[in-house]
């Protein structure tokens, strides 16, 4: 049997908040990579996909499990891994040159090779000419090319892609990719033993990867494995591609995610009481009320389906698909085997008047996001009818990261005071009810 | 708030300066109790015989003066580099060093002088009192920029494998430069009034034997040659122009090339005739290469493991440690006085420290008085910043007003909110109207197009948008007033303040008396800029802050 070049067995990583609670990122989450295969990564935000890579590359210990690099333990970070990142991550002090010729630098790799080193990478990713350039002077496709370039001058047997399209227009992001896989095809990355490509693009994931392990998240953990079946280079506008890509819109979006019930179990016992609360996304309530409206409207009449959504309205299929999310949430909306259609409630609030619209906004923010609820509910039971906003962001951190508690409350705070709920005063940072109310 | 120059420090000051702490008030007895332990009581008084032997040549001392400002910079920019990269290196080295460079930033060097003259060398002592603050704000630059790490590139270099090592000197450091720049510009003007106060001042303690600009001054103005001291004072006005251009321009310029991008874009980046002379010369641009790649070599040094995060785990403060230490620093702190009875009266110092809280409080008021008029004018009439006015505002801040000392004494007029008021004028006149102009355009044409002008303008749009920065200016205006009012109180013929019971303690020799006037003096700098100061500004800056 062929020994995989890498393999996760049952990791875990948790969040520690305090001795009381601990928020799991990721879940028991087991797999393989073999050699020649570029793997996709396959989750929304929040599913540990980044933890994932950096335990990969040997920079953080999962607190669980383990990992085994050509079946031994890995003790420490990886030479054989190298990182592209979303961001490109360049040094703006730094030439392109200087950049790709980093990661050598840092490795106390001997001038002469480091020398041939760059210059292959540069070569390979196009970017001759460039070299001089500081990151500042170059587009954001240039950037991230220099980013592959960096990368592949540590001359990795694994190269880990970590959303590296997801700032790039859609047009440099295509380009970018076609070239990867060509590189790959044509095995002019001679090093470069398999890939592993995390991404939140359906697409994306069936354009490049040969098999693509989907993760559902907070915690982070794999809910499919999937082959793709097609030979590269694939063809996006073709009919069994369209197909496999619908097929795994599906997947995702089933009303109830395929998780066993001892899974369940495991992660009830390592998750407080308190993570009730769920992090909500950055989603101002202007786009949940405008996506509702689309559907209520002609032609659509109350369900559409994602991916022509998506194009109608000019988003990404991923966009669409997290703001179906929230208003499911809600119980607004549902998402159902690739389709999103209004419930009786998002229809309500379509047809109703503003008042109308507020009052169910209220009823489901009430019912649905736990924050909201406790929040009204301290408010209505003082006499002041104020409570400091500290309280509320502290209990927060203790279930998420401060960043995803932050973006919380100013979401919930948002949500609340288009439904009428509260009102929230930045400067005391206290939140209080109107007089009306 | 608009996007002044003030925005960048008022970011940092809120990171650093608002950390009022026991832990820093410990720190402060903890180092005044040691100074009383280690030091005698007295040393010799000051036989001042009212001559100064001669200092030579007016242009020796300029030249003596300006290698001592080059000593103060390199030492400045050394010692940080030491005390940072430490830091990095050691975590326990750097929960001290956050506290320690809190109440260090706080201590007015030149009240420093007397101890320094028993300590070092004179020539040593000058640059001591004249590196002391500047020191304290480029080492909270760079850890700073240790500390604010653009996440994307701190990903990348712990992708990359880097150690601790390499992350501070490939990375943190960079990173820093900017900042680290523009406090080090920041601080030149301090570096000059002490660095001529501590020429001044250390001939005076030697006896009338000494060198430098200062002290040269001085023998003029005891002998009555005012030509001379005028001449004095042209030559100090060329040696700040000359180092400006040959130092500080060009140190600015190249610290541009580290600015992470999106940081300040709106902001015309410095230029400097001197370095681009030498970007254009391939002799000296290879030179640079050359020392750009030697750093670089050092900082690829593979010293230390890379560290593994375990998980992701939040810092938890260690209160009971805290508790702990503010304790046994008050009962070390008044050991050392029970052992030492100082020879001043707490009655006394109370009150001169009142009085010197005033004196400081008045010349922040009468700062605002000046500017706040101008500043509203420019804003209604909108008046464009000229060449001009840029060059009579950079003069203002850089010129030190030491020098104009003796010439206000000469008229009399010795009132020393005056005279802290001639410290704070510039900087808060520049950062007033600066901040007057940094006013967003579609704001001021709206208010055009609705009509509003006058003192509805005013209200409505001029005090509201620079509120942020007129607070804030006078967290900079403040900072050398601590030095100055050592001066100024002592120029004063009322003769109160604690800066004036400094110089006496001085003038008599009494180190221990010193030492607990600095530590009030201290003491009075950062309760009056954590209690009234950087509330204010703080507020402002969150009310007023535009999207």
């Amino acid at each position: 049997m062929i020994q995989p070049l890498l393999r996760l067995h049952e990791c875990s990583q948790t969040y520690d908040k305090d001795s009381a609670t601990e928020l799991v990122v990721l879940d028991n989450v087991s797999f393989e990579v073999r050699e020649a295969e570029i793997v996709g990564l396959l989750g929304r935000s929040g599913s540990g996909k980044s933890s994932l890579f950096k335990i990969i590359s040997g920079q953080m210990a999962p607190a669980k499990g383990e990992v085994l690099w050509r079946g031994g333990r890995m003790k420490g970070p990886l030479q054989d891994v190298a990182t592209v990142f979303q961001s490109g991550g360049l040094f703006p002090w730094l030439t392109l040159r200087q950049n790709v010729a980093l990661g050598l630098e840092a490795r106390r790799v001997p001038r002469v090779q480091r020398e041939d080193y760059t210059d292959d990478a540069l070569e390979v990713m196009g970017l001759e000419g460039y070299e001089n350039a500081y990151p500042k002077e170059v587009s954001d496709a240039v950037g991230q090319r220099v980013s592959f370039a960096r990368a592949l001058a540590l001359r990795p047997e694994v190269l880990l892609l970590d959303e590296p399209f997801s700032e790039l227009d859609m047009l440099s992001a295509e380009n970018l990719r076609t070239d990867l896989i060509e590189l790959w095809s044509e095995r002019r990355l001679p090093s470069l033993r398999a890939m592993i490509l995390a991404t939140h693009g359906i697409e994306e994931a069936v354009l490049m990867c040969d098999r693509i392990l989907i993760f559902s998240p907070s915690p982070g953990k794999v809910t499919h494995e999937i082959a793709v079946p097609f030979p590269h280079p694939r063809n996006r506008e073709d009919a069994d591609f369209r197909l496999f890509v619908d097929q795994i819109y599906s997947l995702m979006t089933r009303r109830a995610p395929i998780v066993s019930e001892v899974d369940n179990a495991s992660t009830q016992t390592l998750v407080s009481p308190s993570s009730a609360q769920i992090v909500l996304p950055d989603l101002p309530v202007e786009v949940l009320v405008g996506l509702m409206e689309v559907l209520g409207a002609d032609p659509l009449f109350g369900r559409a389906d994602l991916p022509e959504l998506a194009k109608r309205l000019q988003m990404t299929l991923d966009d669409l698909l997290a703001i179906g999310e929230s208003l499911q949430r809600l119980e607004l909306a549902e998402l159902e085997d690739g389709d999103i259609l209004l419930t009786d409630g998002g229809r309500a609030f379509v047809e109703g008047d503003g008042d109308a619209r507020r009052d169910t906004m209220r009823t489901a923010l009430l019912h649905h996001i736990p924050l909201l609820r406790s929040l009204r509910s301290s408010l209505d039971e003082r006499p002041t009818h104020t409570v400091d906003a500290a309280r509320f962001r502290k209990e927060l951190e203790e279930t998420m990261s401060p960043d995803y508690a932050r973006q919380t409350l100013s979401t919930a705070i948002d949500w609340a005071r288009y439904a009428e709920l509260l009102d929230y005063d930045e400067e005391a940072d206290r939140f209080y009810l109107d007089d009306e109310e | 708030m608009a996007v002044t120059s003030l925005t960048l420090p008022l970011r940092v000051l809120r990171r650093w300066q608002q950390r009022t702490s026991v832990l820093e008030l410990a720190l402060l007895i903890v180092f005044v109790a040691l100074a009383l332990v280690l030091t005698p009581e007295h040393v010799q008084p000051v036989h001042f015989s009212g001559y100064v032997s001669d200092t030579g040549s007016l242009w020796r001392n300029v030249g003596l003066t300006v290698l001592r400002v080059l000593a103060v910079f390199g030492l400045g920019i050394l010692l940080s580099l030491l005390l940072s990269g430490f830091a990095c290196r050691f975590r326990w080295f750097r929960r001290v060093l956050i506290p320690f460079l809190s109440v260090a930033r706080a201590v007015p060097g030149l009240g420093l002088i007397g101890l320094m003259a028993f300590l070092l060398p004179v020539g040593w002592a000058i640059v001591a009192v004249a590196v002391f603050n500047m020191l304290w704000r480029i080492t909270t630059a760079i850890m700073d920029g240790t500390d604010n790490v653009p996440p994307a590139l701190d990903t990348v270099a712990r992708g990359l494998a880097m150690t601790a090592w390499q992350r501070f000197w490939r990375v943190s450091f960079p990173v820093s430069i900017p900042l680290a720049a523009d406090l080090f510009a920041r601080s030149v003007p301090g570096v000059w009034f002490r660095l001529l106060g501590a020429e001044a001042g250390l001939c005076f303690i030697a006896g009338g034997h000494g060198n430098g600009i200062g002290a040269y001054a001085l023998a003029q103005i005891l002998s009555g040659h005012w030509a001379a001291l005028l001449y004095a004072l042209l030559a100090c006005v060329g040696s700040i122009v000359f180092i400006q251009h040959i130092c500080v321009a060009p140190l600015l310029g190249w610290a541009e090339r580290y600015r992470v991008h999106n940081e300040r874009t709106d902001i015309v980046a410095p230029r400097s005739w001197l370095l681009r002379l030498w970007r254009n010369r391939p002799f000296l641009s290879r030179l640079s290469e050359t020392v750009h790649e030697s750093v670089a070599a050092i900082g690829n040094w593979r010293l230390g493991g890379v560290s593994r995060e375990r998980s992701v785990v939040m810092r938890i403060d260690r209160q009971h440690f805290r508790a702990v230490i503010p304790g046994l620093a008050l009962a070390f702190f008044v050991t050392a006085v029970l052992r030492r009875v100082p020879s001043v009266p707490v009655r006394v110092a109370v009150m001169e420290m009142g009085l010197t809280f005033i004196h400081v409080a008045a010349a922040l008021v009468l700062c605002l008085l000046i500017w706040l008029p101008i500043g509203l004018l420019v804003a209604s009439y909108r008046v464009k910043s000229g060449r001009i006015e840029q060059v009579v505002m950079s003069s203002m801040v850089l010129f030190p007003v030491i020098l104009l000392y003796p010439f206000f004494d000469l008229l009399r007029l010795t009132n020393p909110i005056l005279l802290l008021c001639l410290g704070g004028l510039g900087l808060y006149g520049r950062t007033v109207l600066e901040a007057v102009r940094a006013i967003p355009a579609p704001l001021v044409h709206t208010a055009q197009g609705l009509g509003v002008k006058g003192i509805l303008l005013w209200k409505r749009l001029v005090l509201p948008a620079t509120v942020a920065d007129i607070a804030g200016g006078l967290l900079l205006a403040v900072a050398p007033l601590w030095n100055a009012v050592i001066i100024a109180e002592s120029l004063a013929p009322s003769g109160h303040g604690l800066g004036r019971a400094l110089v006496a303690a001085v003038l008599i020799g009494d180190l221990h008396a010193q030492i607990l006037l600095l530590m009030l003096l201290t003491l009075l700098s950062m309760l009056f800029d954590r209690l009234i100061l950087q509330p204010i500004a703080v507020y402002a800056a969150q009310k007023y802050a535009f999207r």
